[in-house]
């Protein structure tokens, strides 16, 4: 995958790529037939190759990247990796953009004006710039988690009392 | 809980006041396997090796393999609870137990919990369980003995302040008997004594301690236990928690002892967790470090410098053998790491020869440096002279007719033989062994049966106790035996030994009356 992502780099083409992962994916996802096709050891690799890009370039132009990764993957029988490569992809390159994702969980809707004050402040924890994805949870009660990878903010109402309940327990 | 109803109210107005503590970020990862007392976290990418990681139910493991796609954890009590899928959350700490006075006069687990049920502990120190050795600049040479009471140890294997010395012997040998006795002996001195049970019976650790509190000892005791029904990572730890609350008096410059009871069963512990965790297996199956296990453990056992405070931290760890094979692989360790050792033979012990010490086979590293003036001049000559009497006792079984001298060697050394035996709890204070080994050495019960020897030498020190009080305290005081106090001793125990002639002449002659009185009836 560090090798593909660093062709797709250094070919300036990552978001290309990027979304002709995603549209192998997600073609995966929608018929399991297709895993079991890619994976059948009778079948010519090139048949698979050539279905492969055509569902990847479906919409896009194709990237000169991507083809000798499919081609490498199939011929290695690897086609299982195909599910998770856009997710492993996309991490190698939000690392070199210094993004970070984070998943905000909210027991109440946030104004855009405390989106941004959030935004602000994770990148300021983070060093990072960092995107939001915002969900709403009301059974958290009040407050909101913010999640960034293996690092977890707990700052909900839900949170602190199960931590009191579970202290008061220890007893 | 307890039912007082102001306690409630305390601990409710503690829990709150954790609430209001600041939102922290933690790292956080999922339980993707958990069994055999370790659980398997995907995720924990900022985890440090051996921290502490904290799972639901406030139960604490402690990562040791970092590896590429997960964290491999030690849990520390039971895990019933735990699922798969469940949430792990970094605490920021490596691995720490509770330190401080506080902890002594209870038996606590390795994390420093009570189990005594004596109520909580109030210590709100702690010290991480792994840290590096004092290096050789803070340390100076053992030279402070410590007496475990017991006349053999202390005339012939003497032990310091900053020691490693090993008690090895099979099973059933005497060896937490010497353990025991020695904490009992510290009673009147300044050293603290941890003692740490490991993977033991918890009624045997029940008793040990219900022996301590009985001889006045469990005050400046503090037991770890992790009992053969804590899990295999609790035993582990154990004694890196003893180590860690003795080195805490350590840094202070106060004096503490602790027992490693015993290590053989550690390294078994160990060997458990390190296979679970997939480690390779080496001699044995015990792991690659299981050496490095034990020798960073001992090191932390020593003497330090002036500038650094003068405190000590001695070690007694103990190993189990089996069929006397000292030339195993966790026993030959253990005595490459210690600074001596105590062998304690069956052989011995079933001959009534208690506490089975062998003396050939026993060795101090540490020797005579620490041991007070008077001990080393009364017993000086006494391993050697032991020595010899061994190999003459060899001898002596094939001949028949043996010359004088030879008969004198072997007398003496049975005689010496009898001196060196002790019951159990009743350690010696060292001037008053000092005057048992000099009655011995200087002939005094060589006209005497063996048999009565025992008891006879608790009557001398209570004659001497009564008539001759300035003896034991002037040896108590200067610690030496000068040659004033030596003429002393010696009128005191011909004194003794007149008048126990005079006994049995008494009831010589009672029984030739009863015997010619009876024969008048005839």
């Amino acid at each position: 995958m560090r090798a593909l992502y660093a062709e797709a780099a250094q070919n300036s083409e990552q978001s290309t790529v990027y979304a002709q992962l995603q549209a192998v994916a997600e073609a995966a996802r929608a018929d399991p037939r297709l895993l079991e096709a890619l994976k059948h050891p009778t079948l010519p690799v090139a048949d698979k190759l050539r279905v492969l890009l055509k569902i990847a370039e479906a919409d896009q132009r194709p990237s000169a990247s991507l083809k000798p990764f499919l081609h490498l993957v199939l011929t290695k029988q690897r086609a299982e990796v195909l599910e998770g490569a856009a997710d492993a992809f996309l991490e190698l390159w939000d690392e070199e953009r210094r993004l970070v994702r984070a998943e905000v969980v909210s027991a109440f809707a946030l104004s855009q004006p405390q989106q941004a004050e959030l935004k602000q402040a994770l990148a300021t924890l983070t060093n990072c710039s960092v995107e939001l994805e915002v969900t709403v949870d009301p059974s958290l009660v009040g407050g909101m988690t913010v999640r960034m990878g293996d690092r977890l903010i707990e700052g909900s109402v839900r949170g602190k009392l199960k931590k009191l309940s579970e202290g008061l327990q220890s007893y | 809980m307890q039912g007082r109803p102001d306690e409630v109210s305390a601990i409710l107005r503690d829990e709150l006041q954790r609430l209001e503590s600041q939102v922290e970020m933690v790292g956080v990862g999922t339980v993707i396997e958990i069994g055999d007392g370790i659980a398997r976290v995907y995720g924990l990418a900022d985890v440090m090796a051996a921290e502490l990681v904290e799972f639901p139910g406030e139960l604490m493991g402690i990562a040791l393999n970092l590896e590429a796609d997960n964290v491999g954890c030690i849990l520390m009590g039971p895990y019933d609870h735990v699922k798969e899928g469940d949430q792990v959350q970094t605490t920021g700490r490596i691995a720490e137990t509770r330190v401080g006075e506080e902890l002594f006069g209870r038996v606590v687990n390795p994390l420093g919990e009570p189990l005594d049920g004596k109520g909580a502990i109030v210590s709100k120190q702690t010290r991480p369980l792994e840290i590096k050795a004092p290096g050789v600049i803070k340390r100076q040479p053992v030279k402070e003995p410590l007496h475990t009471g017991i006349k053999a140890i202390d005339s012939m294997i003497p032990i310091g302040r900053g020691q490693r010395e090993l008690i090895i012997g099979d099973r059933q040998t005497g060896k937490t008997a010497i353990a025991i006795d020695t904490i009992i002996n510290q009673r009147h001195t300044d050293v603290k004594c941890i003692y740490v049970a490991i993977a033991q019976k918890s009624s045997s650790i029940r008793r040990t301690a219900a022996i301590l509190e009985q001889h006045g000892a469990l005050d400046y005791t503090c037991i770890v236990a992790a009992a053969a029904s804590d899990p295999a990572a609790v035993q582990y730890i154990a004694p890196y928690a003893g180590c860690t609350m003795g080195e805490h008096i350590r840094d202070q410059g106060g004096h503490a002892l602790v027992i490693y009871d015993d290590l053989t069963r550690h390294a078994k512990a160990y060997r458990e967790v390190s296979l679970l965790l997939r480690r390779p297996p080496g001699r044995e199956a015990y792991p690659g470090d299981i050496f490095n296990l034990h020798s960073r453990l001992l090191e932390r056992a020593a003497k330090l410098s002036e500038a650094e405070g003068g405190g000590s931290l001695t070690a007694l760890p103990v190993i189990q053998t089996e069929e006397g094979d000292y030339a195993a692989y966790i026993p030959t360790n253990l005595i490459s790491i210690t600074d001596g050792q105590i062998y304690l033979e069956p052989e011995l012990f079933y001959a009534g020869v208690r506490p089975a010490i062998s003396v050939g086979l026993s060795v101090s590293r540490v020797g005579g440096n620490a041991q007070t003036q008077m001990m080393r001049k009364v017993a000086g000559r006494l391993k050697l002279d032991l020595a010899s009497y061994r190999e003459y006792r060899a001898f002596s079984q094939f001949a028949s007719d043996l010359d004088q001298e030879t008969r004198n060697i072997l007398s003496r050394g049975d005689r010496m033989m009898e001196v060196l035996k002790q019951g159990q709890y009743v350690p010696m204070p060292i001037a008053e062994q000092v005057i048992a080994i000099f009655a011995g050495t200087h002939g005094y019960w060589d006209d005497l049966e063996l048999e009565p020897i025992t008891d006879l030498e608790a009557e001398l020190l209570g004659f001497i106790r009564e008539r001759y009080p300035e003896i034991e305290s002037g040896l108590r005081q200067s610690r030496q035996l000068s040659d004033e106090t030596a003429e002393r001793l010696d009128q005191a125990i011909q004194d003794f030994k007149s008048k126990l002639a005079d006994r049995h002449f008494e009831t010589a002659s009672e029984t030739e009356q009863c015997a010619s009185e009876t024969e008048g009836v005839e």
